[in-house]
């Protein structure tokens, strides 16, 4: 598949994943590479993409099994930004569908 | 790999990013491994897992040096660079352009004006020898054959207009290859 589509729909995977709740990386990271087959290595930078554009902030929390995590929280631009993509994505997959399911 | 060697390797693939930024970046994949082995991965599965170094970096480099334009983001790349060549470009045509280009440049337009002037002065001598204007001075001097007078005459003329047409030719031609290298050296800014 692609690498800028693939890019594309990680994005909206992690954002969709945050609007639901704060999420810390590892987390984050083992439940997309769950349910998608790339690199968790890709997932870390595009984290690092949505702090510097506004798309999250994070904070440390510290936790009993470990050292403190970095919990990643989606701000209202973010939010803002999810529903763009999601509503592209919904375009993008009827479209497809369409061309797919249509008699010619 | 050992947890220690992937870091070094990622660092060394992030050579030339902001201290700064090296430092966030490396403290992500620590904490990414301290979380890992607490949850009881080995080292060798958490490096496996997040794949090779240095394609991570170049994920990291090409996520945050580059920022694309896209719907939602304006273009926050800085222009520096590429004003400073601009500059450059300008300064360096300017004075390729007065120093070498000028004196062709206007030689070339400066004789095409020049025989505008002379397919005029052909068209208008011959006129002048067809309607007689300037013999009548001389007329008792010279009485040139109506003939000879009709024939000169209409020479010139003709001479004139087709020297005319020609230089509007080369008009064309010349302001078309003016037009071509002034654009030439816009597309190198």
């Amino acid at each position: 598949m692609n690498i800028q589509f693939k890019k594309g729909v990680l994005e909206l995977c992690v954002l969709s994943l945050l609007v639901r709740r704060d999420f810390y990386g590892y987390e984050l990271v083992e439940y997309i590479s769950r349910h998608i087959n790339i690199s968790e290595g890709t997932i870390y930078p595009l984290l690092r993409r949505f702090r510097t554009e506004g798309y999250v902030t994070t904070y440390l929390k510290e936790s009993q099994e470990g050292p403190p995590r970095k919990y990643y929280k989606l701000t209202p631009w973010g939010l803002e930004v999810f529903n763009r993509l999601n509503v592209e994505w919904d375009d993008f997959t009827n479209s497809v569908n369409n061309i797919l399911g249509e008699d010619i | 790999m050992e947890r220690v060697e992937y870091i070094n390797e990622l660092t060394l693939s992030l050579k030339g990013i902001p201290s700064q930024d090296l430092a966030d970046i490396i403290e992500d994949i620590q904490e990414h491994f301290d979380v890992g082995v607490s949850k009881g991965k080995t080292e060798l599965e958490i490096s496996k897992e997040l794949g090779n170094p240095k394609e991570v970096a170049r994920n990291y480099i090409s996520s945050f040096e580059q920022y694309p334009k896209d719907e939602f983001n304006q273009d926050l790349s800085s222009d520096n660079k590429d004003t400073t060549r601009k500059v450059l470009v300008i300064i360096a045509l300017f004075f390729f352009n007065i120093l070498v280009v000028l004196a062709p440049f206007m030689l070339v337009w400066g004789l095409l004006l020049s025989f505008y002037a002379m397919s005029l002065g052909f068209f208008f001598s011959g006129l002048g020898i067809l309607i007689g204007f300037p013999l009548t001075l001389i007329y008792t001097i010279i009485n040139p054959h109506f003939l000879t007078r009709l024939g000169f005459g209409l020479g010139f003329v003709a001479l004139g207009l087709l020297c005319l047409i020609a230089a509007v030719f080369l008009t064309i031609k010349l302001g078309k290859l003016t037009w071509l290298y002034i654009k030439w050296n816009i597309s190198l800014l």
